[in-house]
This record gives structure tokens, sequence and C-alpha cells, in this order.
């Protein structure tokens, strides 16, 4: 079937079969690797994307459900070279390790940081919740996301 | 893992949906429970209809007190409206457990029932405040209670050619007071056990999530409690719906929890 | 950032409580805004493009409508988007309340709005003004669009011209004066990022 889809704001038209994943069609045939696939069945985060602006499991949906819609990955954050805000607490926090969770933590938390600029770390916590890290012990993330959040805008 | 083929069709009406349901036909609503047993293979449809794209069933109404939930309502359009919070708060306190915030995204209230999981939250919040379910088929239409909808694990009322559409929930009686509460391994992990309760005065609902194939009220437990009755006596009798000691116990002290905070 | 604006429409409240819910319709009366006529799944796409003065500020995501009480007209929506060059997003809850007096609607906007990227920059005081000229002007249209007049030529090249927007006939000097001293400093602070 032929999609025709905004992927990181780039108007994109692909074949795929119905059965595609929309992680799979990112990764082999959009060649944007960001994204991960941890579990594939929606429990681990490290497949999360936003589509039309919202936190989405890409191994949940399939590439054909995106058809008309705006996708972005983690390949959109960083402006030009600038890494994101996030990104950058990221990095001074110690957020990541291996770094295989860390893309679906961004795209979650992207948003988070947006709408939740006051959020307490319990609510921090919360929002994490939906994304697993085996590296960090996830003090670190908590400690970033409070950063960003807290950011002048 | 990968799903096996399929053929696939996206329907924009609900009558065009209806066309195309049968015997091997799934619907693909939120597909956050769907699509992982698909990616293990468990399930294998010939045809999925999504039914995303079916405008006239994502809504969130409220008429003459009445609210109409659309069946392609998302969770995380629930959990953020006023209005739903106003009306009936045990919404929003039962869909906050759904899974995390990016399954709510795309995952819906038509298909959270639909899928018949007797550990979801909805469906249990649902029964406790006397929901009626609307399914549609070529043939007509048809509206059930939540006893008669639920069936058992995994199994509603819905007929092979069948939609949901609509879920009706009246209003809460007068000073109503609502809780949601559930045990889960970890926070956004599967419940083990739950419960819905709605008190208010000369009525109660006790809905146990994870007491039986499908959402249980407690209805020995509910009268005892709208009589004027103990709370702790209420929780005793729901706890004994559920099998074994382990549960019992464990139901008897989230129904406590939720009856505290809901005042009773 | 919470906001809330009113204004009244000589529309009976009836039809202008349909037309909020016909999100392509309301679309139409905001100058700088584009919607794509099919929704899906109850969420549509489009574009909203702000000007102050000679930085133009382009916006795309979606809007939905989350719910809507029948009974006490009032209707929410989500709208949520990105800039299309920078980092910016940006995303709103809004509820609208009408009530009904004479043959003519009150309604009262209330927005739950969070901004990140240049336009967040500009400071409450700022964006409480701007919101405040968009929806007066966005009235206006909206209340011809509600009684089929054709909206007047859109002052702002496609986009919407805050400047334009003020120096309609709804606002007084005194307040055009006002927002053209905020949208100077605005400017300031966004080409030099002070």
């Amino acid at each position: 079937m032929r999609i025709r889809l905004d992927v990181n704001g780039r108007r994109t038209e692909a074949a795929v079969e119905p059965r595609t994943l929309l992680s799979d069609f990112l990764r082999h045939d959009l060649g944007l690797t960001g994204t991960h696939v941890g579990c594939e069945h929606g429990v681990c985060g490290a497949c999360t994307v936003q589509v039309d602006g919202e936190p989405v499991r890409s191994c949940l949906m399939f590439a054909v459900q995106a058809d008309g819609r705006d996708v972005r990955t983690v390949e959109a954050l960083a402006d030009d070279g600038a890494l994101h805000p996030l990104q950058r607490a990221f990095n001074e926090h110690h957020a990541l390790q291996c770094g295989f969770c860390t893309p679906g933590f961004l795209m979650s938390l992207e948003p988070f940081v947006r709408d939740r600029p006051d959020a307490s770390d319990e609510e921090i916590r919360e929002a994490l919740a939906g994304n697993l890290c085996r590296c960090t012990g996830y003090e670190g993330i908590v400690e970033a996301v409070r950063q960003a959040a807290r950011e002048p805008r | 893992m990968k799903p096996a083929p399929f053929h696939y069709e996206a329907p924009r009406t609900v009558a065009a949906a209806l066309a195309l349901l049968g015997a091997d036909a799934k619907i693909l609503a939120g597909g956050q429970s769907l699509v992982p047993i698909m990616n293990f293979r468990l399930a294998r449809p010939a045809t999925l209809v999504d039914v995303n794209r079916v405008d006239e069933l994502a809504y969130l109404r409220k008429r003459d007190g009445v609210l109409h939930i659309g069946a392609m309502a998302r969770h995380a359009t629930l959990e953020r409206s006023e209005m739903v919070a106003r009306g009936w708060p045990l919404l929003r306190q039962a869909v906050r457990h759904v899974a995390h915030h990016q399954i709510r995204t795309r995952g819906t209230v038509g298909g959270s029932c639909a899928h018949g999981d007797p550990t979801a939250e909805l469906p249990v919040a649902l029964a406790a405040l006397d929901a009626r379910f609307h399914l549609r088929s070529r043939a007509g239409e048809r509206s059930l209670g939540a006893a008669e909808f639920f069936v058992s694990h995994l199994t509603t009322a819905l007929r092979d050619d069948e939609l949901l559409v609509e879920i009706e929930v009246p209003p809460l009686p007068a000073a109503a007071r609502t809780a949601f509460a559930e045990h889960a391994r970890t926070h956004g992990d599967w419940a083990i056990a739950g419960a819905a309760v709605v008190v208010a005065p000369g009525h109660a609902a006790i809905a146990l999530l994870g007491a039986a194939p499908t959402p249980l009220r407690a209805s020995e437990a509910e009268a005892v409690l709208a009589a004027g009755g103990d709370a702790a006596e209420a929780a005793r009798l729901a706890g004994a719906l559920a099998d074994g000691e382990w549960r019992t116990a464990l139901t008897t002290a989230l129904v406590r929890r939720a009856l505290a905070e809901a005042g009773a | 950032m919470k906001l809330t604006n009113e204004f009244e429409v000589a529309v009976p409240i009836e039809r202008t409580w349909e037309t909020l819910l016909d999100v392509p319709r309301v679309a139409r009366a905001l100058p700088g805004a584009t919607i794509e006529p099919e929704g899906e799944g109850g969420a549509w796409r489009g574009t909203m493009k702000v000007r102050l003065g000679p930085v133009t500020t382009e916006y795309a995501g979606t809007a939905r409508i989350q719910d809507a009480d029948e009974d006490d007209r009032v209707a929410s929506y989500r709208v949520e988007g990105r800039e299309l060059r920078g980092q910016g997003s940006a995303a709103a809850t809004i509820t609208t309340r009408l009530a009904g007096a004479d043959g003519a609607t009150r309604v009262v906007v209330e927005t739950d709005m969070q901004v990140t990227g240049r336009q967040a920059q500009l400071g409450r005081g700022l964006m409480e003004q701007l919101a405040g000229a968009i929806l007066d002007d966005f009235a206006a249209r909206l209340e011809q669009e509600l009684r089929g007049v054709a909206a007047p030529a859109d002052a702002g090249g496609g986009a919407l011209d805050v400047g334009a927007a003020v120096r309609g006939p709804l606002i007084e000097r005194a307040a055009l004066v006002g927002v053209g001293v905020l949208a100077g400093l605005a400017l300031g602070r966004l080409v030099w990022r002070r």
C-alpha cells in the first residue's frame, strides 16, 4: 500500500505491507535508526515516537496507520546541531549510559517538560514510568527532567 | 516477532466498517492490546478493519446529564476531560491506572471494553457506573448493561458482525463520591486486583477487578453499604468473592482502601 | 499559562454552539490558520502563521475537540503544534463557554497554554496582549462567518499579522499604542535574544 506522511517535517512517500510496524518502517525503510526496538509489545518504551504531537509506541502502530499523519522521531530534536534542552540536560546529568532507551525517553518526555514545568518529583517519576532503563537507575533522568522543565523558555 | 500478513481496510464510516465485519476480521482500534498479540502471532486475523479513521466514533459528549463516550475516544482524552472529571470522577481515577501515558494516547475506551481483559480498569469503572454498551450491526442496534456485555476472559457479547459504537454513562447519584484502587507489581503494570466504588446516600456500587473473568459487582457488599452498614464488613463480603486466600485478602484490602477514600 | 478572554457575537446561541463544534469553520475565522477540511478520528491537521513585524513564525499541528457538554454549552479543544523551523512547540487546552442573551451569544474562552521556543520568550504580559488582540479579531471574523458574510481581505497576507489585527476598528487608539510599544520590545528580544 502507498502511504504519504510527514516525517520530521519532511513529506515522505513509500510502499509498505500492511503488517509493517511503524518502528520497522522508520528504521528500515527510512533509515531513521534513532528509534529503537526493545520488546515489541509496548512495555519497554524504547520505540516511543511522536505522532501528531503525542508520544506513541511505534511498535504498536502499523506504518499504514501513519498515512496522512505527522511523525516525529528523536532525529528531529536537535536544531541544526544544537542540542534540544532536554538532550543537553540528559548529557549534563548522566541520564544515559548505553543510550538504548534514551530516544524513547526523550520523545516521551519532550511534551511533558513543555506541559508540566512545575511537576513534582513524584509526577516526574510517574511520567518516566512508561520507559525502562537498565543502566542508569533513573536518578540522572529525573534530575535531567527537573532541569529541562525549569529551564527558562 | 512480526505479525503475520493480513488484508487491511480503513473505512471512514460506521456503515463502511460494518460491511467489512465477519468471521475472520478483527477490528483495530487503539491497537495497544491487539498489536502486541499480533506481534507474538497469538492472533492472525485474515482482515484487519482499522476504525481509527471513523470520525463519527470519536467523541465525548454530555447531553441531558448523560455521558456519551464514542467507542474511539482515547484514554488520554478521557483523562484530560474536565467535563468527565466533574461529572464522573471515577473515570479519571480509573484511567490514570491504565498502563502509561504513551499507551493512553492511542488506546481507546471502546477498544478496552471490546477486548474484555478482566484486569482492565475502565470496564470495572464503567460497571460500577451502570454504563450501557451500544452495539451496532447491519441488522440494527442493541444495548447491553455491563453484566451482559462482559461475558468472560477476553470475551464480550459482541458478535462477529457487530461494532461497539458508544458507551453511555448515566449521571452519578447526588452527593456521590467515588474511588478506584488497584494493586500491580509495578506502576502501570497489569493489575492483579482492584476495585471501583461509588458511595452515595442510599446507593453503593462496588465493582471488582481480577475477582472473576469479568468485572464483578459485589451486590451483597453493596446492599450492606447502601443500608448504612459497616464499610469493613462490606469489604469483607466483597473480598470473599475472589478466589483463594491471598486474592481474597488483597481484594478486601483494596475495597477497604477505596471505600475509605470515597468517605464510606 | 492561563488566559481568559471573552467576546460577544450577535448570533443566537444555538448557531454559535453548532459552529464552534465545526473545527474547520472555526479555523476559517482565524487569519493565518489553514486547516485540512477532512479531519480524521476527530483530529484536524493544520498550520498557523503568526507575524509580529518582520518576524513570522509558522506552526504545524493538530486540533481536536476534546469534549462537548451540550447541557451547559461548554466545548473544549486540544491544539498542539510545532514550529516549522526551530525547536519550539505549543500546546493548549481551550475551553469555550457560551451564554445566550437576547439573540446574541457571550463566549468566554479559557486557554491553558504551554509554549516553548521563540514565542515563549515574549513573556506572559505580551502573550496576554497578543492573545487578546487575536481573540478580538477572531470574534469579529467568527461573527461574520456565523452570519454568512464574506470575511474581510486578509490584511496579513496569509499570516495572522498581530500588528494589522490591532489596527482593525475594534481596538482603541490607546491600546494600539500600547501593543505597538510592547511589540517593539518583544521584537527586540526575539531578534537580539536578550
